[in-house]
């Protein structure tokens, strides 16, 4: 058996590298910029919208400090940090250009690199955490992360869970619709469209409160604009900034209108009863404003005017100095949506599944992080999910009622909720309880969210093999003087696990693909697994062919196990001897 | 005889007054049952009459309503069933081999896991028993490679190599 594994790793090996050296001779000769994830400049500036005013009125305006600590008398010490010195980010990995992260896994976008800026001003150092945006300010709230860093608008809502810094950025709305759509203003949405919004964000708020229209709720920015693109919605309503990022020229879908922001200004959420750290980051923030960072890294970000009236910082900070935006857009000549001739259909299939430029940065990191971490991740979830499910197995068939009754009430529970259900319980309910054991790092909780998920099955599995063996094994075993503890471990469960090692590693495939719902707990850069790479690939490139290089490599892994399943199951079908059960990842890994 | 390893002893074996009933099915009905140390006893009846639950009884496999089991004169039943066991071989209908074990792997385990015998030693008693039932040459084989007969003798050997 050792050396099927070695031949089935050796096919991986080559699949893999095959796959790699064709996406790089197969590379065409000039590679598209595809990248969303990196600063325009100058030259991306673009004007207001005509109709824009900001709806922060300074008289009207209760929450801006008026002014802020010196920087000198932060006690950094005494910021409630979980851990002390840093400053734990939860971020958005995919919504350029004011969070997002590189091919190298380096979290950058206008919000990052500013509240870097900050952390620089305090003495502090930055972690960074990809997460959802809709679980990211329920985290802020219950400390998992520090800050929260994904261009939140300070609506009065949430300010009901969170505290918000000093505005560091304004936000107004966009309509974006598909090509040959005959909506063309915010006044035409109506009941019976499909509008898009964001789950959790001010335009799902403003949908609801303000048009009072049911939206349909995407998890990110990227797979809602996918489905404007493919008509999939009527509209997507979206914050202008990341709208006017992502769309690009010649893609099927236009802005055609905004509207005011319901928020007040963009900033930053820490825990509601995190003072000293709000005042901190306020003293932070006007601090990168007077030495200019602000307008640095505005003018690389997220270049357009200041609507009147509104400045970032506390109401005493300095006015920033900022190149004329308005007059470079119109040198520039670029308006928000402007029409280009769309590409074919051909043309748009090709980027989408087949952009060999991609699959060449995409393997790299998808061989070097996500394969090991989607391997660690299967790994150890199938042994806890071994372990606790022989002991949920053995306590199923008891006799004893006491252990039978809360072994089947487990397995009820764990089989009959959805997977996704069970880790975000797990990682999102347990991660502040146990906080203090794990660091805040979510992977141990993935790790045991999987693990206990699979038991359930895994107890059923292993339960259904050793009733299958005939009870005259026990019998004869009894007969000879062995216990009945001794006479179920050394006769009855070794043979009820050989005919169920099919439906075993059926369930580890199983344990393989569900290892990518991890990502909902929100993973650093090092700790993504394959879908993730794969998706972050996505967001930044609005192309598919990463996901499909992740799918490969989800396939290049399944394919095996898959045909080591028929393996075994057509050995114990005609009786061979020798069956030595060896998991070919599990060596794989353990080579390494 | 010589081999010490392989030496039996004879015992007398008795079931007096034996009442046994599943449920409302009442099987056995006061069976007494008398083997003098030494003697070879057959209990025949049609299929469904209860030899099989009978010979369960004997070793404790069943626990009878009423009825004592006597080894030797002394009754047995409040003696713990294992260690009963031990002393008493019996060998099935279908003689359930241990399908995921060798020949010698099954002659062995009893004697290994009870008697405590170092793998050495229980190799050497497997082996002499299965010498005797003309069984050593297959001893690395499977159950499941072995005809019906072949069967019955490692059955036979696994049952004796506890010294009952």
């Amino acid at each position: 058996m050792s050396v099927n594994a070695g031949k089935l790793f050796a096919l991986i090996a080559t699949i893999v590298l095959t796959c790699s050296l064709t996406s790089l001779t197969l590379a065409p000769p000039i590679a598209a910029d595809t990248n969303h994830c990196k600063p325009t400049g100058e030259a991306g500036a673009i004007a207001l919208p005509r109709k824009l005013v900001t709806a922060n009125r300074p008289d009207e305006d209760k929450y801006t400090t008026a002014n802020v600590e010196p920087l000198s008398s932060v006690d950094i010490g005494a910021l409630g940090l979980h851990t002390p010195g840093t400053l734990t980010v939860g971020t958005l990995s995919q919504s350029p250009p004011t969070s997002c992260v590189t091919a190298a896994g380096y979290y950058t976008g206008y919000d990052n690199e500013l509240l870097r800026a900050i952390a620089a001003k305090l003495g502090l150092r930055v972690d960074f955490v990809g997460t959802d945006f809709f679980g990211l300010l329920a985290q802020v709230g219950s400390r998992r992360f520090d800050v929260g860093s994904a261009s939140f608008m300070a609506t009065e809502a949430r300010r009901r869970t969170v505290s918000f810094t000093n505005g560091y950025d304004f936000g107004y709305l966009s309509l974006v619709v598909p090509s040959g759509s005959l909506i063309d203003g915010f006044h035409e949405l109506a009941a019976g469209q499909r509008i898009g919004v964001v789950q959790g964000t001010v335009e799902e708020a403003y949908v609801v409160d303000t048009l009072h229209l049911q939206p349909v709720k995407f998890p990110d920015f990227i797979t809602v604009y996918t489905s404007v693109r493919t008509h999939q919605i009527d509209a997507w309503v979206a914050p202008a900034m990341e709208a006017s990022n992502v769309i690009r020229p010649g893609d099927t879908a236009f802005i055609v209108g905004y509207t005011f922001g319901v928020g007040d200004c963009v900033a930053y959420p820490v825990a509601k009863d995190n003072q000293p750290l709000l005042a901190a980051l306020n003293a932070g923030l006007d601090a990168v404003i007077a030495d200019g960072t602000w307008s640095r890294l505005y003018t690389a970000w997220v270049p357009r005017p200041l609507p009147p009236g509104w400045r970032p910082g506390s109401k005493s900070a300095l006015s920033p100095d900022l190149p004329d935006f308005a007059a470079i857009a119109a040198r520039n000549h670029r308006a928000i949506g402007e029409a280009t001739p769309p590409k074919s259909t051909l043309a748009q299939l090709r980027d989408s599944f087949f952009d060999w430029d991609l699959y060449r940065q995409t393997i790299p990191v998808l061989l070097k992080t996500g394969l090991p971490n989607t391997l660690i991740l299967t790994v150890s979830s199938s042994v806890i999910g071994l372990a606790v499910g022989m002991a949920l197995a053995v306590a199923g068939i008891s006799r004893a009622r006491w252990l039978r009754w809360p072994a089947r009430v487990y397995t009820d529970v764990f089989r009959g909720l959805p997977e996704v259900v069970i880790i975000l319980l797990i990682g999102l309910g347990l991660g502040p309880i146990v906080g203090g054991l794990t660091h805040h790092n979510p992977y141990p909780l993935g790790i045991a969210a999987l693990g206990l998920t699979a038991a359930a099955y895994v107890g059923e599995i292993l339960r259904s093999g050793i009733q299958s063996v005939e009870p005259g094994q026990l019998e004869a075993s009894r007969a000879l003087g062995l216990s009945y503890h001794t006479a179920m471990r050394m006769v009855v469960i070794p043979q009820g696990i050989r005919r169920v090692l099919p439906a075993l590693v059926n369930q580890f495939i199983a344990l393989l693909k569900g290892s990518a719902l991890v990502y909902f707990l929100g993973l650093i850069a090092g700790q993504r697994e394959l879908f993730q790479v794969g998706r972050d690939f996505n967001a930044q490139t609005g192309s598919l062919s990463p996901l499909v290089a992740a799918g490969i490599f989800y396939l290049l892994l399944t394919i095996p196990l898959t045909h080591l399943v028929n393996l075994i199951d057509n050995r114990l079908r005609h009786g061979r001897a020798a069956i030595e059960p060896e998991n070919p990842l599990v060596s794989a890994v353990a080579r390494r | 005889m010589t081999d010490r390893n392989t030496q039996l002893q004879s015992v007398s074996l008795a079931g007096k007054d034996i009442h046994l009933s599943f449920g409302r099915n009442t099987v056995l009905r006061g069976v007494d049952i008398d083997a003098p140390a030494g003697s070879t006893v057959a209990v025949i009846g049609p299929s469904g009459s209860g030899k099989s639950t009978l010979l369960r009884i004997l070793s404790r496999l069943h626990e009878p309503d009423r009825g004592d089991i006597l080894l030797d004169g002394r009754s047995v039943l409040s003696d713990d069933p294992n260690r009963l066991r031990q002393r008493i071989g019996m060998v099935f209908q279908h003689f359930n081999l241990f399908p995921h074990r060798s020949v010698l792997d099954n002659v062995m385990l009893a004697p290994r896991k009870l008697k405590r015998l170092s793998a050495d030693a229980a190799r050497e008693l497997a082996l002499a028993h299965l010498d005797r039932v003309g069984m050593k040459h297959k001893a690395d084989s499977r159950p499941g490679a072995l005809s019906g007969g072949q069967q019955q003798r490692v059955a036979t050997a696994r049952a004796l190599a506890m010294g009952p």
